[in-house]
């Protein structure tokens, strides 16, 4: 290891600072301190990897568990906010080199850095058990909200808007034109990312490289999937459709029931419609899944067999959780 | 797994595959050209090399240390190997594939080794901020919006990472993509850095951190996001306090009894055992031991200034 006075500054407080640099590994790769002792023990973070000293979590997470606890007032670890300015940074610095100084004269050394890490974990178990209630609560308003932003929509710009997506398209009727090899999805709702999307097709399919590429619009609740080649897509919509179904064939990933048909010729791209068109065409598909729904009464079969299947995934780890943390 | 493929080969560079001159002087060590009007600076030109995920990546001598499936902490990606031009091949100490969940490298670097800085830079370019985790990178100059853009980029950008979700503003022919994690957007800003969308030779983009999404809908997600990934961690912490407990339980069986009194309350209470801490990477106390240092070389300096006529500068003892 070895020590350099002075030898950078402070990646925070711009101030110079005493720099230590040592090889984890005989042979390895040097590490080195790039924040000041000042600065690191105002975050309480380790000098060189910027990880919480206590839990060992980054800061940005640290910080918000201690605002989820409601630690952020008052609390033992003060969440610092780092002034833009140079000299405010520096200034900040000095105040509090000054305050730890006093505080060390006052009570000496002093360790309790681990009980101050079990409190907080305390209250974050507390806040983790309330998470569910209070999740579903705002699930209860986010329906609330989505009520309320109710678009007129007249049946001509309809028709306009929907040219190339195929609400009532099926799995069963392959189209002609040997160049479609894409599906046409919709019903996905703000939370499904494109990589779910890629995982599920690419998982149905036994190879996540067939699938050329995926594209999800959360407002406009539809997107597409494009294989690389016919066959492979032929291939998909035969694992995936079911017999005597005349519908956009449903599948459910992570609670989100989804259909999937054949796409048209022309695969349109969510930025060709403006913000109030998507709300609208999302409005459409919501529409659109009601009524396919009311077919049949597969959508809450689907959704169901999801729910347990997750279920049983929770009650193991809930029994999991009993014989380790209580 | 097979070895990394050599993405360019040794004998074709030499003194003559400098870079074009673009400054004053040329630096040797960073192979690039300073000082004159623009420093060395050549702006925006298309990448000569460019990085075939399927094709090129394989294990290096950097592997060696990672075991398959086990998490790495120190071990970088090859930056050349991003860019496509690594003559090293599987001789190459640096990782040569894409990154995912299992590299958790310190935040105060990225997935290369390079040093992060507490601001963005004004242009929002370079190896970016360890203030904010930021998963989404800003692609301009995008030559055509024509067809299917977002098919287009997700088949590009989706070779370097797990793409979240990709929004397009048209009428600037800009794109933002959003990765799944922090890691694979640093990869990709590297690999995709002045390269052609579908390897077109006529378009170079541009690639920068994005800014905040001003979009309340986007923000809303953002906040969920860091909730759910909070108590994800806590849940893991937890975990791992519980494993630590019941380890304590199994060595003190004489005190069992009293344990069991002890434990709902124990949570919420502060009780002086001691060692509750996830084990981790660095112990409770280093500070206290780094004041304990601090505080014994205050002592020292000290001691040396009464001594101050026999000192030489530098003497073994004190230090």
């Amino acid at each position: 290891m070895t020590r350099d006075r002075d030898g950078a500054q402070c990646k925070i407080c711009t101030r110079p600072f005493t720099v230590f640099k040592w090889a984890p590994r005989k042979g390895g790769a040097f590490k080195r301190t790039v924040i000041c002792l000042t600065c690191a023990r105002a975050k309480n973070c380790c000098q060189s990897c910027m990880l919480d000293l206590s839990l060992g979590i980054d800061l940005n997470t640290r910080d918000h568990l201690l605002k989820m606890a409601g630690e952020s007032e008052g609390g033992n670890i003060e969440i610092v906010h780092n002034a833009k300015n140079e000299v405010a940074r520096i200034y900040n610095a000095e105040q509090l080199d000054r305050k730890f100084n006093r505080e060390d004269d006052e009570r000496g050394v002093k360790t309790d850095s681990g009980d101050r890490a079990k409190l907080l974990l305390g209250k974050i178990e507390k806040v983790v058990e309330g998470g569910k209630k209070r999740k579903r609560r705002d699930e209860t308003r986010n329906r609330h909200d989505e009520t309320r932003k109710n678009v007129n929509i007249t049946k001509g710009d309809l028709l306009k808007l929907c040219k190339n997506l195929p609400f009532n398209g099926s799995l069963n009727h392959i189209p002609k034109n040997e160049q479609i090899k894409t599906f046409f999805l919709f019903g996905v709702n703000d939370e499904t990312t494109d990589y779910s999307i890629k995982e599920y097709f690419g998982d149905l399919l036994g190879d996540r490289k067939v699938i050329e590429s995926v594209f999800v619009n959360t407002r406009g609740k539809f997107g597409f999937v494009e294989f690389i080649n016919r066959e492979i897509a032929e291939m998909a919509a035969k694992k995936m459709k079911k017999d005597g179904d005349d519908k956009a064939t449903l599948f459910v990933l992570n609670r989100v029931p989804i259909r999937v048909c054949w796409a048209g010729k022309t695969v349109t791209s969510g930025s060709d419609y403006s913000n109030i068109e998507l709300d609208k065409i999302g409005q459409l598909v919501r529409k659109q899944m009601i009524k396919l729904a009311k077919g049949g009464e597969d959508v809450k079969k689907e959704v169901k067999k999801e729910v347990r299947k997750e279920k049983r995934r929770k009650v193991e780890y809930k029994a999991l959780g009993d014989y380790e943390i209580d | 797994m097979k070895p990394a493929r050599l993405q360019l080969d040794p004998s074709t560079i030499n003194d003559s595959s400098k870079p074009e001159q673009t400054g004053q002087i040329f630096n040797v060590w960073y192979s690039k050209w300073t000082g004159g009007e623009t420093n060395g600076r050549a702006g925006l030109v298309h990448a000569k090399t460019r990085c075939h995920v399927t094709k090129d990546s394989g294990y290096t001598k950097a592997d060696r240390h990672v075991k398959p499936g086990g998490l790495n902490r120190d071990k970088y990606f090859c930056v050349y190997f991003a860019r496509g031009c690594c003559c090293n091949g599987k001789r190459c100490e640096y990782l040569h594939r894409i990154p995912t969940e299992m590299d958790q490298l310190p935040p105060t670097v990225d997935c290369f080794g390079r040093e992060k800085y507490m601001d963005y830079r004004e242009d929002m370019s370079g190896v970016g901020s360890f203030n904010k985790v930021n998963r989404t990178l800003y692609i301009g100059r995008i030559n055509s919006m024509d067809g299917n853009i977002e098919l287009k980029l997700g088949k590009s950008f989706g070779e370097f990472g797990d793409i979240e979700r990709i929004r397009i503003v048209k009428s600037k022919k800009i794109a933002f993509i959003t990765y799944r994690l922090e890691n694979q957007a640093q990869f990709a800003k590297e690999a995709m850095y002045g390269q052609g969308l579908g390897e077109d030779e006529n378009e170079t983009l541009n690639i920068r951190w994005a800014n905040e999404d001003p979009d309340p809908n986007a923000r809303k997600r953002k906040r969920e996001e860091e909730d759910r990934a909070g108590i994800e961690s806590a849940k893991r912490l937890l975990k791992e306090l519980a494993a630590e407990r019941a380890s304590e339980v199994s060595e003190e069986v004489s005190e069992v009894e009293d344990e069991h009194e002890d434990e709902p309350t124990e949570v919420s209470t502060a009780t002086p055992r001691p060692a509750i801490m996830p084990k981790p990477i660095i112990s409770t106390d280093s500070l206290g031991l780094l004041l304990k240092l601090k505080e014994k070389r205050k002592v020292l300096r000290e001691e040396r200034e009464k001594s101050k006529g026999l000192e030489l500068g530098y003497s073994s003892e004190d230090e």
